[in-house]
C-alpha cells in the first residue's frame, strides 16, 4: 500500500473519510470536504466524514464534478484510494440531474418521471418501482399517480437515484409575514450568517428531494430563527409542531418579536386551547393523543388548513403516529429542526426519509470557534458512594436510584457552585426527591412539571434578572427553554445513558454570554456504580462533537467538610 | 523445500564448507548470499561454463521442483546441451557450491532440487522481462488448464472491494485460535467451533487457485481454516508434539518474532510462502507464479482479455488474498497491479505507524502498524472493520474479557500508549478502563479440596503440626481446611502419622462455612507454552506432492551414484584421444564415439576448417556404414546433426574438468 506520510485524509472503501487534524493540511482539504461529505463526528484529532449520496448530489448540484472530487481526495490522501471508491463517486454523481419529476400537463392527478433512455431503462427494471408507476409513456417517461410521489422519491433515493422534484409543492394559504428589522425592544435584528445559509440550503430546489429536509444546529444556535426565516420566505400558512407548552410559548414570543406577524394570526393548539390560525403551534403530545371516539383525532389538524409549510421542532422526538401522517404529506413543504438527530430507537433514517434529507448541519465546535455559541468546559466529578452495602443489596433498579440520589452529591453541588459566585447556575436532575433536598439546601427555587406555566414564566424571568442565581430544575428544563444567561450547570442525575439528554442539557448553556465568557457543565457521577457506565454512554455524543470531559474526584474529608 | 528448512537439516560441517566456498567471497555467508540477487549474479560469473549452462537450463525448465538424476540425464543432451560427463561435473560443481541439493528416498531413489526461495532469487537476478502480457504469451500452447478450464470472472473481482491483506486476517485468526485453544478432540481433530471461528475470520473467497489444493482433512475442515493452519505450521507458529500425548502448542519465540517483524515484510513472506507451497505444483505453474512475483509493485500491467486459465486462476488467488488487484482497462482487457511489494525488505529507518486511540474508545490502526499491536488489540478490543485502516473499539465487554484473562488495567493502558507511539490515552478512556477492570474478578469460582475434622480440637492440633501446617492453605470455620489437590497424598500420609487417617474423599460438598474473600483470586487461564528448539519438519495440512523434507538430505560430498564415476578418463583410453586433435581411421573414430557415448564425453572436431564441439547422442550403425547423431555446440548455438565418418577431419575426446 503506497503511503503518503503526513497527508491528512484516509479514504475508506465505504466512502468514509478520516481527517487527521494532527497533520499539515497543505491542500486545505478540510475546507473542501463539507462540499461533498457530511461530518459524522470529531472525536479527538480524527474527524469522520461520509460521502453520502446526498452530499455528493449536493456537490453535483453546485457544479462540482466527480473528477474534481477525486482529484481533491487523491491530492490529500495518505494511502491509495481504492478503485471501487472512485467508481462509486463517479457513478453517484453521474446520476445527478438525469431524473426529474414533473406535473403532467393534461392531468392534475398524474406526475411524469423523466430521464434519458439509459437511466430510464435502469429505473424501469427495478422491481420495487413497478408497483409505483402507472405506465410507460415512452422510452424516457413513466407516469405515476401524484399520491405516490413521496413513495416514489423515497424508493428512488433508496436505490441510489436522485430525482429533481419539479412537480412543485402546494403553495398553501398566503400569509403576509416578513422578518422585522428591529425586535420589539428596539434592537436591530437579522439572521446570523449560518442561519441565513441554512435557510438558503432548504430552498435549493434543484437539489434531489428539494423543498423539504432537516436542519441540524447545536443547542443555542437559534434553530427557531431558521424556522422563522423559512416561514418568512415562503409567506404561507404554517403548522409548527414542538415538544411542550413552554416551547409553544417560546415560538409565539419569537414570532411576535422577530417578524411582522400580529398575535391574532398565531394560534395555540394544546390541551388548553384549540386555536387554528394561519400560524398554528401544537405539541407532539397533542398529535399523538387518542380521543374517546377516534384514534389520534388531533392528527386531522394536518388537514384543517391549507398549510404551505410544516415545521417539526425537535424533530428527533417525532412520535410514531406523526411519522405515519407525514408520509402522506409529500406535497407540503416540511422542515425538521434539531440539535441532536440521535434517537435511542435508531429511527433517524425514518426522519430523513419522511421529512426530508439533512439539508444543513454545522458542527458544534465550528460555531464555538466563531463565537456564535459559548465555549464550554465539561467536567465529570466522581462522588464516593454513600451506602455501599445498601447498593449491593439492591436490584438493578434500586442500585440505579441509589447511585443517582447519592446524598454525598448535595454537598458537592454546594462546593461547585461556590466556585462561581455571581454566575447564574442551573442544577438539573431526574429525581424530584433529590432535587427538593438540594433546592432546600441551596435556598433555590425548584422547577418541575407540576409548576404551572405562569409560575414557570415568572421563575424564568426572575432567573434572567438575577434575582435567583440558582435554579433547580427537573427534566422539564431539558427542551425548549430559553435561558440566555445560564453559564453554569450541575447535572446531579439523568435518564440512564441518554446521549440526547446530555446534549440537550449542555445546550442550555450554549447561548453566547453577554460578557463573552465560557460556560461550565458539571456532571456528578457516583464512583464504582452503574452510573459510571451510564455516564460513559451519555458523554459519547459530546465526545463525537469534539468536546472532552475533564475528570475529577470528590474527596469526602469529614462529615461536613467536602471537597471536589 | 525452502532455505530455512534446509538450514535446519544441514550438518554444521557442511554449512561451514559452504560458507567457505570461493564463489561467495569472504564477506558473505552462503545462506545470505544465496538469496541475494546481486551476489548470485556475481557468483554466476565464477561458475564454469558447464555449471553455468546447467544452471541456466535448470532455471528455465526445472525450476523449484525436484527431479530424479536419471530424468535429468535423459534430458541433458537434447535439452541442456550437456554430455553425460559434463552433466556430472556440472551437478557436482553446483552441489559443492550450495546451489543444488540432493535427497534420498527410503527406497534409494535420489532427487536433485534447488531450494524454492533460492530459485526465486535466481530469477530476480536474471529476469529482464517486466510484462504480464509476455508472461501470458510465454505459456506453452497446449498446457493443461485443468479439466474444467477456468471460470474466473475478473468483472466480479473488479467490482468487489479489495479484501484486507491475508496476513492481517491471519493475525486476527491466530489470536482467535489462541483464545479458542489448540486442544483437539479424541480423534485428534480441531473442534468444529474452532474451525468455524477461524474460517469466518480468514474469509478466503472461494477461488480456483486454492480449490485445487488437496487438503489432508478435506472432510473435516473448511479450506480457509486449513490454509490458516498450514501457514501457521510452516511459519513455525504452531508445533505438533507427540511425546506420548499428541498435542499442538504455540511456539512463543516464533510467534513473537513473526509479530514483531516489519508488517510489510511479513506480508511479503506470506505471499512467497503461498507461492512456494501452493503455486509450485509443476514447472509451468512455478514459472508463471514466479513471473508474477517478479512484476514490480505499484505498477500497472495491462493484459488482454485472453488470459491463460492457469495465470487467471493464480491472479484470482492473489486478489482473494488482498495482495493484488485486477481492474477493467478503459480500452478493454485488464490491468493487474500488486497491492503489496512481494519483496519488501525491513526498513529500520522508518518507524512503524502508531495506532490512534480516540476518546470515544475507537482505535484506528493504520496499515503500517505492527502485527504485534494488532495482536494486542485482538486481546483487548472488539474488531469493527478492516479497510484501508482497521478499526477496533474498546468496550466494557472487551476490557472485562481481557481482565478475566489476567490483564491488569495498568498493562492495558501501557500497551495502548506504547502502540500509540507514547501518546497518553485520553483521560476519559483511562478512567473507563480502570472502571471496567475493577468490575471483574470480584468473585471467582474455584475447585478445591477440603479437609474436614470432626472436632475443633483435632483441627487445632492439625494446624499446629509442623508437617501439616504448610499444607493447609486456608482455614474455613473451626473444623475445615482448604488443601491443594496436588498435596492430597502428602496430607493423607501426615494425617495417618498423626493418628487421624483421612477417610475416602466425599464427592458432594456440604459446608456451613462461607468461602473467604481470599478465594476471590482472578483465575488465570491455563497456559501451555513451549519454546520449541530444533523442531522437526512442520506438519502439513495441504498435501505436498514433493515433500522433500521427508527424505534424507545428502551432503555435497555424498556423491550420487552417477557422480561416483571417476572424472578421470578411463584408463584404457589412449592418451592421444584426449590430448589433441588428430586424424583417425574410421574404425577408430567409431570406437572413440562408442567410448564417448558410454562415458558421456563430448568430442571436439575439426571440420571444414573450423573447430566445433559435438555432444553425441547415439550411434546409428548399419551393416556397411555408420553415423553419429548428436548436437553441434558452438557458443549459444546448439543444433542437431547427423555426421558420417568422413564429415570431419580431426577429433579428440573432451574430459570435463
Amino acid at each position: 500500500m503506497t503511503e503518503s506520510r503526513g497527508k491528512p485524509i484516509i479514504v475508506l472503501s465505504d466512502l468514509t473519510i478520516l481527517y487527521d487534524e494532527r497533520t499539515v493540511d497543505e491542500e486545505c482539504i478540510r475546507e473542501q470536504l463539507p462540499a461533498f461529505a457530511e461530518l459524522v463526528k470529531q472525536a479527538g484529532p480524527l474527524h469522520t466524514y461520509r460521502m453520502t449520496q446526498l452530499a455528493l448530489w449536493n456537490a453535483a448540484s453546485l457544479g462540482t464534478t466527480s473528477d474534481e472530487v477525486v482529484a481533491a481526495l487523491t491530492q490529500s490522501a495518505r494511502y491509495n484510494i481504492a478503485e471501487n471508491v472512485i467508481r462509486s463517486i463517479k457513478q453517484t454523481m453521474g446520476r445527478y440531474g438525469r431524473l426529474t419529476l414533473e406535473r403532467s400537463a393534461g392531468d392534475e392527478e398524474q406526475l411524469l418521471l423523466r430521464g434519458d433512455e439509459a437511466i430510464m431503462a435502469e429505473v424501469a427494471a427495478e422491481p420495487s418501482l413497478k408497483s409505483l408507476t402507472d405506465k410507460h409513456v415512452d422510452s424516457s417517461t413513466l407516469s405515476l399517480h401524484h399520491g405516490r410521489r413521496g413513495s416514489m422519491k423515497q424508493e428512488l433515493l433508496r436505490l441510489g437515484y436522485p430525482v429533481i422534484d419539479a412537480a412543485g409543492y402546494r403553495s398553501g394559504e398566503t400569509l403576509s409575514v416578513s422578518l422585522a428589522d428591529t425586535t420589539r425592544s428596539g434592537i436591530a435584528f437579522k439572521l446570523r450568517y449560518y442561519q441565513e445559509r441554512a435557510v438558503d440550503r432548504f430552498f435549493e430546489d434543484s437539489h434531489a428531494g428539494g423543498g423539504s429536509g432537516v436542519i441540524v444546529l447545536p443547542c443555542g444556535a437559534g434553530k427557531t430563527m431558521v424556522g422563522i426565516g423559512v416561514l418568512a420566505r415562503l409567506q404561507c400558512a404554517t403548522l409548527i409542531l414542538t415538544s411542550n407548552l413552554t416551547s409553544v410559548n417560546q415560538w409565539k414570543n419569537e414570532l411576535l418579536d422577530k417578524t411582522t406577524i400580529d398575535s391574532e394570526s398565531i394560534g395555540e393548539y394544546s390541551s388548553k386551547r384549540k386555536q387554528i390560525r394561519p400560524i398554528t403551534i401544537a405539541t407532539y403530545n397533542m398529535m399523538a393523543t387518542n380521543g374517546e371516539e377516534q384514534e389520534y383525532r388531533h392528527l386531522q389538524l394536518f388537514r384543517e388548513r391549507d398549510w404551505g409549510l410544516i415545521i417539526y421542532d425537535e424533530v428527533h422526538m417525532l412520535p410514531a403516529p406523526v411519522f405515519r401522517m407525514t408520509a402522506d404529506l409529500q406535497a407540503t413543504r416540511r422542515l425538521g429542526l434539531t440539535a441532536t438527530l440521535v434517537r435511542e430507537d435508531g429511527r433517524e433514517r425514518d426522519v430523513f426519509s419522511l421529512i426530508g434529507p439533512k439539508r444543513y448541519e454545522l458542527p458544534w465546535k465550528q460555531l464555538e470557534h466563531t463565537g456564535d455559541i459559548a465555549a464550554i468546559h465539561c467536567e465529570e466529578v466522581r462522588v464516593p458512594l454513600f451506602d455501599e452495602p445498601a447498593y449491593w443489596d439492591g436490584n438493578v433498579r434500586a442500585r440505579a436510584r441509589l447511585a443517582a440520589e447519592n446524598p454525598n452529591k448535595t454537598a458537592i453541588v454546594q462546593q461547585l457552585l461556590s466556585r462561581h459566585p455571581g454566575r447564574s447556575a442551573l442544577v438539573i436532575g431526574a429525581y424530584i426527591r433529590q432535587l427538593k433536598q438540594i433546592a432546600e439546601e441551596l435556598g433555590a427555587p425548584l422547577l418541575t412539571g407540576e409548576v404551572d406555566q405562569e409560575e414557570r414564566a415568572l421563575l424564568y424571568d426572575s432567573f434572567r434578572r438575577g434575582e435567583y442565581p440558582v435554579l433547580v430544575v427537573s427534566k422539564v428544563a431539558n427542551f425548549a427553554v430559553d435561558l440566555p444567561d445560564a453559564s453554569v450547570a450541575v447535572q446531579v442525575s439523568g435518564s440512564f445513558g441518554s446521549r440526547q439528554e446530555e446534549a440537550q442539557r449542555i445546550g442550555r448553556l450554549l447561548r453566547p454570554k453577554r460578557d463573552h465568557s465560557g460556560a461550565i457543565f458539571y456532571s456528578l457521577v457516583t464512583e464504582g456504580t452503574m452510573e459510571v457506565d451510564y455516564a460513559l454512554k451519555r458523554q459519547r455524543f459530546m465526545l463525537e462533537q469534539g468536546y472532552r470531559y475533564s475528570l475529577t474526584s470528590a474527596v469526602m474529608k469529614e462529615e461536613t467538610d467536602y471537597e471536589a | 523445500m525452502r532455505l530455512n528448512e534446509l538450514l535446519k537439516r544441514l550438518p554444521s560441517e557442511e554449512l561451514n564448507r559452504l560458507n567457505q566456498a570461493p564463489i561467495w567471497g569472504s564477506n558473505h555467508k552462503w545462506q545470505d548470499a544465496v538469496l541475494c540477487p546481486d551476489l548470485l549474479r556475481s557468483a554466476a560469473h565464477q561458475l564454469s561454463p558447464l555449471a553455468d549452462r546447467l544452471l541456466r537450463y535448470w532455471l528455465r525448465t526445472i525450476g523449484p521442483l525436484p527431479i530424479q538424476e536419471e530424468q535429468l540425464r535423459a534430458r541433458a543432451i537434447q535439452k541442456a546441451g550437456l554430455a553425460g560427463a559434463e552433466l556430472r561435473a556440472a551437478i557436482r560443481e553446483l552441489r559443492m557450491n550450495g546451489l543444488l541439493f540432493a535427497v534420498r528416498k527410503s527406497w534409494g531413489e535420489q532427487l536433485l532440487f534447488m531450494p524454492a526461495d533460492c530459485y526465486l532469487a535466481w530469477l530476480r537476478a536474471f529476469n529482464s522481462s517486466d510484462s504480464l502480457e509476455e508472461l501470458n504469451d510465454g505459456i506453452p500452447s497446449g498446457t493443461d488448464a485443468g479439466a474444467d478450464g477456468c471460470s474466473v470472472s475478473f468483472g466480479d473481482v473488479d467490482r468487489a472491494a479489495v479484501p484486507t491483506p491475508l496476513g492481517r486476517r491471519l493475525v486476527r485468526a491466530y489470536a482467535a485460535l489462541q483464545l479458542l485453544g489448540l486442544e483437539t478432540t479424541a480423534k485428534g481433530l480441531f473442534p468444529k467451533k474452532t474451525a468455524a471461528g477461524v474460517e469466518a475470520i480468514v474469509a478466503l473467497r472461494s477461488t480456483e487457485a486454492f480449490s485445487d489444493l488437496r487438503s489432508m482433512y478435506q472432510e473435516h475442515y473448511p479450506l480457509g481454516f486449513t490454509i490458516a493452519l498450514d501457514a501457521a505450521s510452516w511459519l513455525g507458529l504452531i508445533v505438533h508434539q507427540d511425546d506420548g500425548e499428541p498435542r499442538w502448542n504455540w511456539s512463543d519465540d516464533n510467534l513473537g518474532r513473526w509479530l514483531t517483524g516489519d508488517p510489510n515484510v511479513r506480508e511479503a513472506e506470506l505471499l512467497r510462502l503461498f507461492a512456494i507451497r501452493y503455486g509450485f505444483r509443476n514447472s509451468i505453474q512455478a514459472a508463471l507464479v514466479s513471473g508474477l512475483l517478479l512484476l514490480k509493485p505499484d505498477k500497472s500491467y495491462p493484459i488482454s482479455e485472453r488470459i491463460h486459465p492457469l495465470l487467471a486462476r493464480w491472479i484470482d488467488g492473489m486478489c482473494a488474498c488482498g495482495w493484488a488487484s485486477m481492474s477493467a482497462a478503459s480500452n478493454g482487457g485488464w490491468t493487474f497491479r500488486w497491492l503489496i511489494d512481494p519483496w519488501a525488505v525491513a526498513n529500520d529507518d522508518e518507524s512503524r505507524e502508531s495506532i490512534l486511540v480516540l476518546p470515544d474508545g475507537e482505535v484506528i490502526v493504520p496499515p503500517g502498524a505492527s502485527l504485534a499491536d494488532r495482536w494486542m488489540l485482538e486481546q483487548i478490543a472488539e474488531w469493527v472493520q478492516d479497510d484501508t485502516v482497521s478499526i477496533y473499539r474498546l468496550t466494557a465487554q472487551s476490557i472485562m474479557a481481557a481482565a478475566e484473562r489476567g490483564v491488569t488495567d495498568e498493562q492495558l493502558i501501557t500497551s495502548l500508549q506504547r502502540a500509540s507511539g507514547g501518546e497518553p490515552l485520553p483521560d476519559e478512556l483511562q478512567y473507563a478502563i480502570g472502571h471496567w477492570v475493577s468490575r471483574t474478578g470480584r468473585t471467582a469460582i474455584e475447585q478445591v479440596l477440603l479437609l474436614r475434622c470432626d472436632s475443633k480440637e483435632i483441627a487445632d492440633a492439625a494446624a499446629g503440626r509442623d508437617s501439616l501446617a504448610g499444607l493447609l492453605v486456608e482455614r474455613l470455620g473451626d473444623q475445615t481446611f482448604v488443601i491443594r489437590p496436588k498435596d492430597e497424598a502428602v496430607v493423607r500420609r501426615e494425617l495417618e502419622r498423626a493418628g487421624w487417617p483421612a477417610s475416602k474423599r466425599e464427592e458432594t460438598l456440604q459446608t456451613t462455612a462461607p468461602l473467604s474473600a481470599s478465594a476471590n483470586r482472578k483465575r488465570k487461564p491455563e497456559e501451555r507454552r513451549f519454546n520449541v528448539i530444533g523442531a522437526a519438519a512442520p506438519v502439513s495440512f495441504i498435501y505436498d506432492e514433493h515433500a522433500l523434507h521427508l527424505y534424507e538430505l545428502l551432503t555435497a560430498t555424498q556423491q550420487l551414484p552417477d557422480e561416483a564415476r571417476t572424472e578421470e578418463a578411463p584408463s584404457d583410453w589412449p592418451a592421444a584421444w584426449t590430448a589433441q586433435l588428430r586424424h583417425y581411421h574410421p574404425s577408430t573414430r567409431k570406437q572413440m564415439i562408442e567410448q564417448a557415448l558410454a562415458w558421456g564425453a563430448p568430442l571436439q572436431l575439426r571440420t571444414g576448417g573450423r573447430i566445433v564441439e559435438l555432444v553425441p547422442e547415439r550411434l546409428d550403425d548399419d551393416v556397411d556404414s555408420w553415423a553419429v547423431a548428436g548436437y553441434l555446440r558452438t557458443g549459444e548455438v546448439y543444433e542437431p546433426v547427423r555426421l558420417l565418418p568422413d564429415m570431419w577431419e580431426e577429433m579428440r575426446l573432451i574430459i570435463p574438468l
